[in-house]
């Protein structure tokens, strides 16, 4: 039945043994890319109006750091929340993001 | 209710036993779409429409599910291991990009009331419609004013940006002057 191997496969085995060891923890959005050219193996993202709290938590949970990055997009400066690892030997790619503005906002709310 | 670990789960079953219906798909994504978690892809390589139709019609006979086609998004259902996804395919958009300017003169093609014509394909040359009977009027000409060089036919070429005779390949400026002779042409 099997026509040609599938490169996400991997990355797709993974993914299910992340979500049964992390199942406690924000879900998030996956894409399994099978284009050399875009970041392999696992990425992961979503829309949080604080993504702070839930990019920590999966970094904790991989043993990394957040690594946190200004960008302007359309007039607006916009945070990134990266969390970027080899996770059972395949890469995982986890990128949050909101206008820095949001993050004043919620503190204030705080 | 699917979650993302039940189709994650699935997603790898699926790509493990690589069914021979299923087709290359450049992006899986496991996302929530209101308020539902679901396992969808997208269809490779971003082909034209006739061959995107021909790499998904294995799923849909298998599927026996009618595929939605809102006239941009095509969507085609599946179901694995008892979870439903979908693969879908993009239309391509058909962008026909006009020039500022006309390819033979400097009328703007943007002006309100200036017509134009694109001569071929994507890609193609446009340019302004007093430009195009001009040409046309040129292309009719048969008979080569220089008689040590016989008859030609004249058409005007882009390319050498001057007037090529269909039979010997000379180009000139002005095909009625033998003077203007500016180069042999180098293209067949």
């Amino acid at each position: 039945m099997k026509n040609n191997p599938i490169r996400q496969h991997g990355a797709a085995v993974a993914l299910v043994q992340l979500l049964e060891e992390f199942g406690d923890l924000p879900p998030l959005t996956w894409h399994l890319s099978n284009r050399e050219s875009l970041a392999s193996g696992l990425s992961g993202g979503g829309m949080f109006p604080d993504p702070r709290p839930v990019a920590a938590a999966w970094a904790d949970a991989l043993g990394v750091a957040v690594v946190e990055t200004q960008f302007p997009y359309d007039d607006t400066t916009y945070v990134q929340f990266a969390v970027d690892t080899v996770w059972r030997d395949v890469r995982v790619r986890i990128c949050l993001s909101c206008p820095l503005a949001a993050l004043s906002e919620s503190a204030v709310a705080a | 209710m699917s979650t993302p670990s039940t189709l994650a789960a699935a997603l790898a079953s699926l790509l493990d036993t690589a069914p021979s219906w299923l087709p290359q798909v450049d992006h899986w994504e496991i996302a929530e779409d209101t308020d539902t978690w679901i396992l969808s892809g997208q269809l490779a390589g971003d082909p034209r429409e006739a061959k995107a139709f021909w790499l998904l019609a294995p799923m849909m006979e298998r599927s026996g599910i009618t595929h939605s086609d809102d006239g941009r998004l095509v969507k085609v259902p599946f179901t694995w291991d008892g979870v439903a996804g979908q693969v879908w395919y993009l239309r391509p958009v058909e962008r026909w990009v006009v020039p500022e300017r006309c390819a033979t003169c400097p009328t703007l093609l943007a002006d309100v009331g200036n017509q134009f014509v694109r001569l071929g394909g994507h890609g193609a040359p446009v340019i302004c419609v007093p430009c195009r009977d001009r040409m046309h009027e040129r292309w009719i000409v048969t008979a080569c004013p220089v008689p040590e060089a016989g008859d030609h036919n004249w058409w005007y070429s882009l390319p050498h940006k001057g007037w090529q005779c269909t039979e010997c390949r000379m180009v000139r400026m002005d095909p009625s002057d033998s003077k203007t002779m500016v180069r042999p042409a180098v293209t067949a």
